[in-house]
């Protein structure tokens, strides 16, 4: 016998680096990283102007200033749940998948892994374009004579960091979904049309006495956690929050189970 | 040691893999022979669990891959050539598969020493040319120092150093007593690297057996003479069993009899020998025969 599997040993943490050795070679995973930070401070400043530029109306009747400045995080959780998706499909349609489950036959780990970290990579992005997008959004707001509001107010910080979790669970969703159905192009449709297409050609699609219904999408149960005071169509925060949370969990046990089950 | 024990795999209402047994033992190089969709590649993604059997098992080493405590350090596995993720480097793809059981980062930079791609190891794998490609795979396998190597068609896309430079490996791995398997559908790769023959059509054996048997097996010898005293060589050699065939008037074609036979029959008779050819019988036509029931893809000429 040799002595070499004496020697070595498949532990989960060593499988969360190897997945983290991943996620930092792939250079796709920091522009998508880099795309959030600016997304959340270039739309967070026009939508603060918005009605003081000239030809811009960007948000200039929404009320609660917390929401008008975290906009961003509309678009960011689309980049988000599309870079969630392709770590969590790309190797399927690689094939490199093949490799990575001879090596971890369990699979589950390296789902646990695959979160774990672009949550580790994703949760300081996220804080950081979030109370960017705070600070240089209230400055512009003020500087346009737009009501502000301080981090220190009531339900501020918490929108802040909400935002934070709102683009995080976009990404860990994405995860999910990537791992279900292991195709870059159908997941990335999906997302694409799930926060994007769906909550908005729905609202003319479906008859009024059923849009309350959209509000229980992910992307609008999420948006929720970046408000001041939820508006009427979307939920309360608390709600929203767990809403949204069930829709990532979801998406994580189908993903999982999907790993477990399926052949590659 | 690989052992299959009865493993079928069905898709739909075709068997795939169909009652296959067989045992790969350490020691010695095993092909796995058999026309494209005769089941190869199922077999061995049985055998590392990437696909769940209908019935059957496959152990490694006497228990299933996933019982392993660091399965890439029982069976360094080549499955596909050119599955690398696009935008990731060789040596960081190494990395992340050395790290899942904690391999050092030296002993990646050994393994791209020793395949030859060093000069290319802060490439995109994804770019990579089947060649390439093939030799990062072995790369992989050979990470933790496994004592099974299964390699799917590792000659493919292999230029000639290429092929020399496998076989060289192989034989020295199977030297040092590991077991090693590899599939091909082309008769010619077995003939110069395997030990072991196990020959698969449509997802059932139908060989199982050493190259020389196989060989042996595959029809009658053939041993062409060329003498000016061919009149006198067939009487001396004619004996019940063997057969003398005069295609021109120096030269003979026997059957019966090896080349050794016929060589000491002449020196024992005195008769000058301008040339001595023992024909083995083409491993092609033989593997041809065995699979031409088996071949589940055949070009039809209109």
């Amino acid at each position: 016998m040799n002595n070499s599997s004496a020697k070595y040993s498949l532990t989960l943490k060593n499988i969360i680096y190897s997945e983290w050795i991943k996620f930092t070679s792939t250079p796709s995973a920091w522009f998508t990283l880099l795309g959030v930070v600016a997304a959340m401070t270039a739309f967070g400043t026009v939508a603060a102007f918005g009605g003081s530029i000239p030809g811009s109306t960007f948000l200039s009747s929404e009320s609660d200033p917390v929401y008008r400045v975290l906009i961003g995080s509309r678009g960011s959780i689309l980049m988000l749940g599309i870079l969630g998706v392709m770590i969590g499909s790309r190797e399927y349609s690689s094939g490199l998948i093949q490799t990575t489950f001879a090596a971890t036959p369990a699979r589950l780990p390296i789902l646990a892994g695959q979160i774990l970290a672009a949550v580790t990579a994703i949760v300081p992005v996220a804080t950081l374009a979030s109370f960017l997008a705070f600070t240089v959004g209230m400055a512009a707001m003020q500087s346009s004579g737009n009501p502000t509001v301080a981090l220190s107010d009531a339900g501020a910080l918490r929108a802040a960091l909400g935002c934070a979790a709102y683009l995080t669970g976009a990404g860990v969703f994405g995860i999910g979904l990537g791992n279900l159905l292991r195709s870059p192009i159908s997941g990335t449709g999906l997302i694409f049309g799930g926060f994007v297409a769906a909550p908005g050609l729905a609202t003319s699609l479906i008859p009024s006495s059923w849009t309350w219904a959209l509000a229980y999408l992910p992307s609008e149960a999420g948006a929720s956690l970046t408000a001041l005071t939820p508006t009427s169509n979307l939920l309360s925060v608390e709600t929203g929050a767990l809403v949204f949370l069930a829709w990532v969990v979801l998406a994580v046990i189908a993903g999982g189970a999907s790993m477990l089950r399926r052949d590659v | 040691m690989i052992e299959v024990q009865g493993l079928v795999k069905r898709y739909g209402s075709a068997k795939a893999v169909d009652n296959v047994s067989f045992t790969v033992k350490p020691g010695q190089v095993t092909g796995f022979l058999g026309p494209n969709g005769a089941g190869k590649s199922t077999t061995m993604r049985l055998i590392l669990g990437l696909a769940q059997p209908d019935a059957g098992q496959a152990l490694v080493n006497g228990r299933l891959l996933r019982d392993s405590a660091a399965p890439i350090a029982e069976v360094g596995a080549l499955i596909d050539g050119r599955a690398f993720d696009r935008g990731r480097s060789a040596r960081a793809h190494l990395r992340a598969v050395a790290a899942t059981i904690g391999i050092a980062n030296a002993r990646v930079d050994e393994v791209l020493e020793f395949v030859g791609l060093t000069s290319v190891a802060n490439k995109n794998a994804g770019g990579f040319s089947l060649g390439m490609g093939q030799r990062l795979g072995i790369a992989t396998a050979l990470l933790a120092d496994p004592q099974i190597i299964m390699l799917d068609e590792p000659i493919n896309g292999l230029d000639l150093d290429g092929i020399a430079w496998i076989r060289k490996l192989l034989r020295k791995l199977a030297d040092e007593g590991r077991t090693v398997f590899i599939s091909s559908h082309l008769m010619s790769e077995m003939e110069i690297i395997a030990d072991h023959l196990i020959v698969v059509g449509r997802g059932k054996v139908l060989a199982d057996t050493t190259l020389e048997e196989f060989t042996a097996s595959s029809g009658a010898r053939v041993v062409m003479v060329e003498t000016p005293e061919a009149p006198r060589l067939a009487r001396q050699i004619s004996a019940p069993g063997v057969e003398v065939e005069s295609l021109d008037s120096t030269t003979l074609k026997i059957t019966g009899l090896s080349g050794r036979q016929v060589g000491e029959a002449a020196a024992k008779a005195q008769v000058t020998l301008h040339q001595l050819t023992d024909q083995r019988p083409s491993l092609e036509e033989a593997y041809a025969r065995l699979t031409s029931d088996a071949v589940q893809f055949r070009a039809r000429v209109a």
